[in-house]
């Protein structure tokens, strides 16, 4: 376990005018030598716009990894990364920290509302950073549209899970960015929340075009989306479309049973299905099981 | 065990900076008394004891005292007796070179002391003279003189006229001298001469005076005169064998007050504060007392910070079932190893701090050591350090081992809070209303009274009860402060708006932050504040003492006379004043000048312009206009010569014998004992409304003032002799003593007197008092900084996630950078201006309950205020160095990594 082994696949495809977002050969090694963890092997993937993407996978497996790296909140070990039309893996920290601000929008597990403020502050934060004055129709449009308009006084401590993290969605959404990245928004809340969150989310993509990129444990969550990753060992071993709840189990349960195969051999990882290149805007399909 | 060894490495460093401060105080206040001494006694050079004549019982009497009426002779014979210094001198005319082209000077003959080791100026070249036609001099007059080592000067005593009955003495000029406190400076340089040579030159005099041979030959040194006599004691006398030397002098001496150096010092210095407290002992004790405050509360608050993390490891110990006593002996033991170890790291660091100081000649910075400078602050530190350890194992071994266990803010009993919220009322309370008593106490008390100490040791305390109100209450009003000023920094953006919300949300923690801050900040101000009170106050007490910074007198003043002296370097005003010569007498009658018996006091009486008050000379009569047909006496004059002044009041009539004052003295002078022929001066008796006032002119506290109005009804136009002058404080002296030497030698002046040279003393001792400011000011800083810096770094570990998802929807690194150092600046500022009211506050009762009897107004020390607030600014901005470096250098996803 010296060295990522070789690619073996052929690179990604051109760039389109529908891709949001992409990820050329990106590698991303956590440590060096016999300690090393390959959290991504040379991932490639593409990011159709207006399009709910939902990636699943088993714990560790680099979901969180590959949305740090392509949202320019983590470095990359090698490969690249385009956003919109950017290779943003050519960035300083202050360019990726403006290009977060101002084009990507951020919903987190935990919510992570920052305590201090009121849920009105919180949600203008990304322009408070900015130092630019809120749009208050959308502010307002977005409240509505997530219920939280009576909610907007109060701070953090004084909502629901469910209702702090429709402020979160309302902070990703207040400038208009280009991707949403949501890592397990709804790993945090019952399932009467989880399921509100989830609509909303798909209106969003369906009203307003929105790319959202979601990573999830929960296979009835991927169903929401139109297209669904699975993950493993930092390999993209399946790639569906339209995903169905049972469709994304019966998936994630082969990867658990490959990963305890492989932990009890103590060898390195073979993918169940071969990943393939994935060009925009059709997604191929290789999964053998498809519907 | 090492770990907890090193998360109470904080707490070390915050006794080592509180021992280090303790003795710093201590050292910087040997160096202040050690200097106030050397400054106020310099005519003493190295000896220890003086003995004085007692000025009014001896004076006016039948004969002038001599060496040997007084018993001044005996003394270098006394037993234990090492080298003695009489002060005698005799003014003389000086001039080396051929009789053709010879430079002439005039200068001070004094004595050389027995053993040639104790003279208040310093040789700087050759050697002291060993005999009779020997001399060193002043360096300054040898370079007018043109001479150095080797030569030969010639020297007569200075008198008038060309009588050439007198031979001049030649001497060999064998060393060099400098005068650093500038005794001699003004009569032109002093001219050390063996005692045969001071005993020819008073015979010269008597020749003078046309005394017969025999007389003349009949005069040795016992019949010399000197109101002093300087001395030192053999080496390694113990202290026990000096009183008995001291008692022997004492038998030996008529009339005279035998004290040593310090006693006649402190002496002096209870003089200006109007016979109260020493204030130079006083500022030392009080700094020691506050600065043992500070180091208490600096330990206690460093504590509370620990409490929350040694809560959780002693909860745990409690937990795994350890008791409450085992606990707490492990805590005591602890506290007691810690202690010692870093006081006596941060004495050792005072020491070599002061040390390096004077090693850098930072002007008047000397090493002292002292017993109470290591033992005190090693004590003290030690003692508060188990104090509040103990107290934070209270705390944690108060309530059960699980509540323990969470996080402090959760904890706190309602109880608690009323008790404290009632306690620090409580103190505020007696606090302030003991303040207000003992300033009271202080302004109603008469000077002399035996109780001068009490309303400083009633404010010390009070002050102190104040101030632990105010750090116990931090929790109430800081939070209510600080919400004030976020207001205002949310205004510049983004970074102030978190950090204003950042404050917001701990105020627990931002008030004992503050508190540390306040501890430091306040003491500053109280030090600045008191320090410029008490010197407005003596400044006061001073412009009493030497109302007229220089004076030439009996000048011969042309039309452009003044505007040439104004121009002068270092004068800032000048001004020609009349004077008379006025005789009264001790019963308060017209004296009657033939009757030798009526002992009647000499004195000037100056006509002062109005223009010339608050010019010239100071604002000290309590009036800008003097009125017509009234006589501005001293307050003092009765005081200081009981035998033979009367005793004034305000609206007492005086009578006195008026002669106009002219240049030539000889035929001024109008008493009987000269012999003088006064038929043939003009004068007047007058009888005028007595005025007392605070003032003194000239050397003598006896002169008297009148108006013009008041001169012009005598009849007698005394005709304007004297120039007043007013002299830059920041002129360089010497040269400025040497202008104004030439200038009385061109105006043919009899007399030069000037006592801004006195003033240029308490400069001196004020200006080191300054500098152990400034070392208190960065001792304090540090503190400041140390405090606001651990605080952040708490908060920036705490809010680690809060920052990580601020970096990852778009806060720059450098807006978080900015963030924490608003947060910082505004902790600061809060504490900044708090500390300032409250110090400000403590300066003023401090230096009106120091300063007894006399009017102390409140001064403000505006430059020390600013430079407060830009220190604090510029701490709280190196405070948020290094936890904003630490907040940005980790990456947002790292803290933002959810646990799945
Ligand atoms: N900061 C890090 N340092 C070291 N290893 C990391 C770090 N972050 C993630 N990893 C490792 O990288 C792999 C992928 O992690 P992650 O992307 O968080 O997985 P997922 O989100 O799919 O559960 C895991 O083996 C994880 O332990
Ligand atoms: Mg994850």
């Amino acid at each position: 376990m010296t060295a990522a082994p070789n690619a073996t696949m052929p690179m990604a495809g051109m760039v389109t005018a529908g891709t949001a977002i992409q990820a050329i050969d990106v590698v991303k090694d956590y440590g060096t030598g016999d300690s090393a963890v390959h959290a991504l092997r040379h991932v490639n993937v593409a990011f159709e716009r207006g399009k709910f993407t939902a990636i699943m996978g088993p714990s560790g497996s680099g979901k969180s990894t590959l949305m740090h790296v392509l949202s320019g909140l983590d470095s990359v070990t090698s490969g690249h990364v385009m956003f919109n039309g950017y290779d943003i893996t050519t960035f300083n920290d202050k360019q990726l920290t403006l290009m977060r601000r101002d084009y990507v929008g951020f919903i987190f597990q935990s919510f992570n509302l920052l305590p201090m403020f009121t849920a009105e502050q919180n949600i203008v934060m990304p322009l408070t950073l900015a130092g630019k004055k809120p749009d208050k129709q959308w502010l307002h449009r977005l409240a509505a549209d997530l219920g939280i308009e009576d909610r907007l006084d109060h701070r953090p401590s004084e909502l629901s899970g469910g209702q702090q993290q429709r402020v979160a969605i309302a902070r990703a959404l207040i400038t208009h960015p280009h991707v949403v990245f949501a890592d397990e928004p709804t790993g945090a809340l019952d399932s009467v929340s989880s399921t509100e969150v989830l609509s909303m989310l798909r209106r969003l993509v369906d009203e307003t075009s929105q790319t959202v990129i979601m990573v999830t444990h929960d296979a009835a969550a991927a169903a929401y989306a139109d297209r669904a990753l699975v993950f493993s060992d930092g390999r993209i071993v399946a790639d569906v479309n339209h995903p169905t709840e049972e469709r994304m189990s019966e998936l994630v349960m082969e990867q658990r049973h490959s990963a305890a195969k492989l932990a009890a051999a103590g060898a390195p990882a073979a993918p169940v299905a071969p990943a393939a290149p994935v060009t925009a805007p059709t997604p191929v399909q290789n999964d053998p099981a498809r519907r | 065990m090492k770990r907890s060894r090193r998360t109470l490495i904080p707490a070390g460093i915050a006794i080592a900076i509180a021992s280090l401060f303790i003795s710093a105080t201590l050292l910087l206040g040997n160096v202040l008394d050690s200097q106030a001494v050397k400054n106020f006694t310099s005519q003493y050079g190295n000896a220890e004891y003086s003995a004085k004549l007692d000025n009014d019982s001896a004076s006016y009497t039948s004969d002038s005292p001599t060496l040997a009426t007084t018993g001044f002779a005996k003394i270098p014979s006394v037993d234990g007796v090492s080298d003695v210094r009489y002060s005698t001198v005799e003014s003389l005319s000086i001039s080396a070179g051929s009789s053709t082209s010879s430079t002439n000077q005039y200068a001070m003959g004094i004595e050389l002391s027995t053993k040639a080791g104790i003279m208040p100026i310093d040789l700087t070249d050759g050697s002291w003279p060993s005999k009779a036609g020997e001399t060193a001099l002043d360096s300054d007059l040898a370079q007018k003189l043109g001479v150095s080592i080797g030569d030969t000067v010639t020297f007569t005593t200075d008198y008038t006229g060309d009588d050439a009955t007198l031979t001049p003495i030649t001497a060999h000029v064998t060393g060099l001298t400098d005068d650093p406190h500038e005794l001699y400076s003004l009569s032109g340089g002093s001219v050390t001469l063996t005692s045969d040579d001071m005993v020819e030159l008073a015979r010269q005099n008597l020749r003078l005076e046309s005394s017969s041979a025999s007389d003349i030959a009949k005069f040795t040194h016992d019949d010399m005169n000197a109101d002093t006599v300087y001395f030192s004691l053999d080496q390694g006398l113990s202290d026990s064998q000096k009183n008995t030397v001291i008692d022997q002098i004492r038998s030996q001496v008529k009339d005279a007050k035998v004290m040593s150096r310090a006693d006649d010092a402190n002496e002096y210095m209870r003089s200006l504060n109007g016979g109260g407290v020493n204030p130079v002992t006083a500022v030392i004790l009080v700094f020691a007392v506050l600065a043992m405050f500070v180091a208490a509360l600096v330990i206690a608050n460093t504590f509370r910070v620990l409490v929350t993390q040694r809560r959780r490891t002693l909860a745990l110990l409690r937990t795994i079932g350890a008791s409450k006593g085992q606990v707490h002996r492990s805590v005591l033991a602890e506290g007691v190893v810690l202690g010692l170890e870093y006081s006596i790291a941060g004495t050792a660091l005072a020491y070599i701090i002061v040390a390096i100081l004077s090693a850098a000649k930072v002007q008047g910075i000397e090493l002292i050591p002292s017993v109470a400078s290591i033992l005190v602050p090693i004590v003290f530190a030690t003692v508060i350090t188990v104090l509040a350890s103990s107290g934070a194992a209270q705390l944690a071994t108060s309530v059960t081992p699980m509540e323990a266990l969470r996080p402090i803010d959760a904890t706190e009993k309602a109880g608690i809070k009323a008790a404290r919220a009632v306690f620090s009322v409580l103190f505020l309370g007696i606090g302030l209303v003991l303040c207000f008593r003992a300033m009271s106490m202080a302004a109603n008390m008469s000077t002399d009274s035996q109780n001068y100490a009490v309303p400083l040791f009633i404010a010390v305390p009070a002050c102190i009860l104040v101030f632990i109100g105010l750090i116990m209450s931090t929790q109430a009003w800081v939070p209510w402060l600080l919400s004030g000023l976020g207001h205002l920094v949310s205004l510049t953006g983004a970074s102030g708006i978190i950090a204003a919300a950042n404050i917001r949300k701990n105020p627990r923690r931002i008030a004992a932050t503050s508190g540390a801050l306040l501890i430091g900040i306040t003491l500053v101000a109280t030090v600045a504040t008191g320090a410029s009170c008490a010197m407005a106050a003596v400044n006061h007490e001073l412009d009493s003492h030497y109302s007229v910074d220089a004076s030439i007198d009996g000048a011969t003043i042309g039309s452009d006379t003044i505007d040439r002296v104004k121009a002068t370097d270092g004068i800032t005003d000048a001004m020609s004043i009349g004077s008379y010569s006025v005789a009264m007498s001790s019963q308060g009658t017209a004296p009657d000048l033939s009757d030798v018996n009526s002992t009647p006091a000499q004195t000037s009486m100056y006509v002062i312009p109005d223009s010339a008050i608050g010019t010239v000379v100071a604002d000290t009569f309590g009036t800008h206009h003097l009125e017509d047909g009234v006589v501005y006496v001293p307050s003092q004059l009765h005081a200081d010569a009981p035998n033979t002044t009367p005793n004034l009041a305000n609206g007492d009539k005086l009578s006195m014998v008026v002669t106009p004052s002219k240049d030539d003295m000889n035929t001024l002078v109008c008493g009987p004992y000269d012999g003088i022929d006064t038929s043939q001066t003009p004068q007047t008796t007058v009888t005028l409304t007595v005025q007392t006032g605070t003032f003194a002119i000239g050397d003598d506290t006896h002169s008297l003032a009148i108006s013009e109005g008041t001169a012009r009804s005598l009849g007698i136009d005394p005709g304007r002799h004297d120039i007043w002058l007013k002299v830059d404080k920041n002129a360089d002296t010497s040269k400025l003593i040497d202008d104004l030497g030439k200038m009385a030698t061109d105006l043919n002046a009899t007399n030069l007197s000037g006592s801004f040279i006195y003033r240029k003393m308490f400069d001196m001792v004020i200006d080191i008092a300054m500098k152990v400011m400034l070392a208190l000011l960065s001792v304090a800083v540090i503190i400041a900084l140390v405090g606001v810096a651990n605080t952040l770094s708490l908060s920036v570990i705490e809010r680690q996630r809060e920052s990580a998802t601020l970096r990852a929807i778009g806060m720059t690194s450098g807006q978080l950078r900015a963030s924490l150092a608003w947060e910082s600046v505004l902790i600061s500022l809060g504490a900044g201006l708090a500390g300032l009211v409250a110090g400000g506050f403590f300066g003023w009762v401090g230096a009106v309950t120091l300063l007894t009897g006399a009017t102390v107004p409140f001064a403000p020390n505006w430059p020390v205020y600013i430079g407060i607030v830009l220190l604090s600014l510029v701490a709280a901005l190196l405070a948020s160095v290094l936890p904003a470096r630490r907040a940005t250098k980790v990456p947002p996803v790292t803290a933002l990594a959810d646990a799945d």
